[in-house]
């Protein structure tokens, strides 16, 4: 088992494929994180993944354009949001409640297009979202600094998150976040406020969905998301709740989902995708309280929960 | 802060005031009925008439849904087996809102629950008898789902972390442990294609009543489900519950040990949610094998969420939306439309109850009338 997991460590393979697979939870984690500390529990979030991921591939399918499918994923992730944020604060369901419709609908909904446009399955072939430019060497270098366009837009994404966070918006947006009626002094419409945030987490959940349907998968059915988007708010807890401890999380999930692809010896491979859970409920166990998180997430903005 | 404090339950009990207006709330859940039941016929006429706008026979589909549901008694047995599990599972949602939690949960607690009972049945001794053997199936499918409830509603308690991100965390691990527990300790001798565990003794299976038509399973669920709530509506400890899920620094005032009763009411949701894999078990599906249990619990919140305002429609709307799950199949073979428009039916009419509950909010602001 040592020698096997070492090898499977050295492997370029095994780093290509951490990069692959992560790349999608940690843009799903950047959205998370954005939302959370706004306040919203981004529980729409598989949901929203979903959709985008089906039309990203539609796009493709429809005009053989990757940049096509990924305008169209984010168009979609921007639309699901706006419909999330209606039924969760106008509506009233609140985030939990609106949020899981948004989940199980967009099951539904895709699900049925699916058949509907594409009574043979929509499936992009060999034009893979992929690296736009030339291969600056070999070996890891080439793994690290030629993936495809999104994994950095991912970091852009981080980087330009901690910067909004310190600006005077930013720090409304986290206001709405740890105390509803500090935001609500400073004279702002909440809702419209977790709006717009939805709006932004939309275009970076569009762009998890088309990187996940594009770069990963390839060919679409109404499990491709597989809990990807469960676990990104997962990992908002185990980053801690900033942008860049979220997104090493993901890239851990995708260690650990890439060493289960690689290295599947006697069924371990199975008992490593169960790890990650396990792991996430002994953090909330043990760690919980010590680093703080936005107190109002998963708190209805006043008079905004079911009742 | 959340433990409560120390002092005897001697506060809050049902004054007669609210005695009373228990018995004058007929009104007030007729008119709570009537508005689910027209957002319910609203959804689902018009995903008829979208379904017909883009070239599907609205009567086809018409005829497929009452053929698939209610249109022989087979359908109505099947209609009621697949409400079997929804109507615990929302039972199961409700009962923990009603101390203000969410149990996002239901799933994993009904998927440990299928699988204490099934591991229990199957290690039972052959001379057992049938009786014998759906007691334990029930018994063990509830220790189960209400074991798995305990540890997320634990670390809410002792940690203060979000029961939501727990819950749906022990989804994926009941899941994966399943997966990995049907392919190697649990898979069965002869399944040599796909992982599944062996089959009850057919002496566990549990019997459908009234000719074929009503299996005992949604018995079982509706008279647990009704119990649950009449108890929580109608006695001191389910006062207390609702008021620790209204306000809880009130309830704490009042001398409610918030722990004890989020311990307790979540332990019963997840038991709740348990006995509802227990009977899919020994009802429906008699192994487990990929597949076995779909979102049942998410499809259980839904069902919560309709039916707030008057729990005791929750086995009524559960049933409806079981119909439409039996009707699915038939929708697709008769009909010839995809089955994923069955998810899309089960779950608009809760956003449309919503819609209509915003609307008459709006109007009674308009008017300017106070509620």
């Amino acid at each position: 088992m040592s020698t096997i997991s070492t090898v499977v460590f050295l492997t370029t393979d095994y780093w290509e494929a951490v990069l692959r697979l992560g790349g999608p939870i940690a843009l799903a984690a950047t959205a998370a994180v954005l939302c959370a500390r706004a306040g919203v529990l981004y529980v729409g979030i598989e949901g929203a993944m979903l959709a985008s991921a089906f039309f990203a591939i539609a796009g493709v399918v429809w005009t053989g354009s990757i940049f096509v499918g990924v305008l169209l994923g984010v168009a979609s992730g921007v639309v699901v949001n706006l419909l999330l944020g209606m039924i969760t604060m106008n509506l009233r369901m609140g985030d939990v409640v609106g949020g899981l419709v948004i989940v199980i609908g967009a099951t539904g909904v895709t699900g049925f297009l699916l058949r509907e446009w594409f009574p043979e399955g929509a499936s992009i072939g060999a034009e893979r979202l992929g690296p736009v430019w030339p291969s600056p060497g070999g070996g890891i270098v080439e793994v690290f600094l030629h993936q495809h366009p999104l994994i950095y837009i991912t970091i852009l994404a981080v980087a330009a998150m901690i910067f909004f966070l310190r600006t005077g918006p930013g720090l409304v947006t986290r206001a709405s976040g740890e105390s509803i009626r500090v935001a609500e002094g400073l004279g702002v419409n909440l809702i419209w406020l977790r709006m717009l945030v939805l709006a932004a987490a939309g275009v970076l959940i569009g762009l998890a969905g088309a990187a996940l349907s594009l770069a990963v998968i390839g060919t679409f059915n109404t499990n491709i998301v597989d809990g990807r988007g469960f676990i990104a708010l997962a990992c908002v807890i185990l980053g801690g709740w900033t942008p860049i401890g979220a997104v090493i999380a993901a890239f851990a999930f995708g260690a650990a989902n890439a060493f289960q692809f690689q290295a599947d010896i006697g069924g371990l491979g199975e008992w490593v995708r169960l790890l990650p859970y396990v792991l996430v409920l002994v953090a909330m166990l043990f760690f919980w309280g010590r680093v703080e998180g936005p107190a109002e997430v998963g708190r209805d903005l006043p008079g905004r929960s079911p009742e | 802060m959340e433990r409560g404090s120390a002092q005897p339950e001697t506060g809050l009990r049902r004054p007669d005031w609210l005695r009373a207006r228990e018995a004058s709330e007929g009104g007030e859940f007729a008119r709570a009925g009537l508005t689910q039941l027209s957002a319910f016929a609203l959804a689902i006429l018009l995903l008829i008439g979208f379904l017909a706008a883009i070239g599907y026979s609205a009567s086809g589909i018409i005829a497929a849904l009452w053929d698939g549901s209610v249109g022989s008694s087979l359908a109505i047995e099947r209609s009621l087996i697949e409400a079997m599990p929804i109507v615990l599972t929302a039972t199961a949602v409700w009962l923990a809102y009603a101390g203000g939690l969410y149990n996002i949960g239901a799933d994993g607690q009904l998927q440990i629950g299928g699988l204490a009972a099934l591991f229990f049945v199957l290690s039972l001794p052959d001379f057992t008898p049938g009786f014998g053997l759906i007691l334990v199936g029930v018994v063990t499918g509830a220790i189960g789902g209400a074991l798995w409830a305990l540890i997320a509603v634990a670390i809410r308690i002792f940690r203060g972390a979000s029961e939501i991100i727990s819950t749906l965390m022990l989804n994926f691990v009941a899941f994966g442990l399943i997966t990995r527990l049907i392919d190697g300790p649990l898979r069965a001798e002869g399944a040599d294609f796909s992982p599944r565990t062996e089959r009850i003794p057919s002496d566990a299976i549990l019997p459908v009543l009234a000719g074929g038509l009503i299996p005992l399973g949604i018995l079982v669920a509706v008279v647990a489900s009704l119990g649950v709530i009449l108890f929580i509506q109608r006695s001191n400890v389910g006062l207390r519950l609702r008021a620790v899920g209204r306000n809880r620094d009130a309830a704490s005032h009042a001398g409610v040990r918030i722990d004890r009763y989020w311990l307790t009411s979540f332990a019963v949701s997840g038991a709740l949610a348990g006995l509802a894999g227990a009977i899919v078990i020994l009802g429906l599906r008699f192994f487990i094998g990929p597949g076995w249990a779909p979102a049942w619990g998410f499809l259980g919140i839904v069902v919560a969420f309709m039916a707030l305002r008057t729990p005791l429609l929750i086995p009524v709307w559960g049933i409806l939306l079981g119909m439409l799950g039996a009707a699915g199949p038939v929708l697709k073979g008769d009909a010839s439309v995809p089955d994923a428009i069955v998810t899309v039916m089960q779950t608009l009419p809760v956003v449309m109850l919503f819609l209509l509950l915003a609307l008459q909010r709006y109007w009674a602001s308009k008017v300017g009338a106070y509620r």
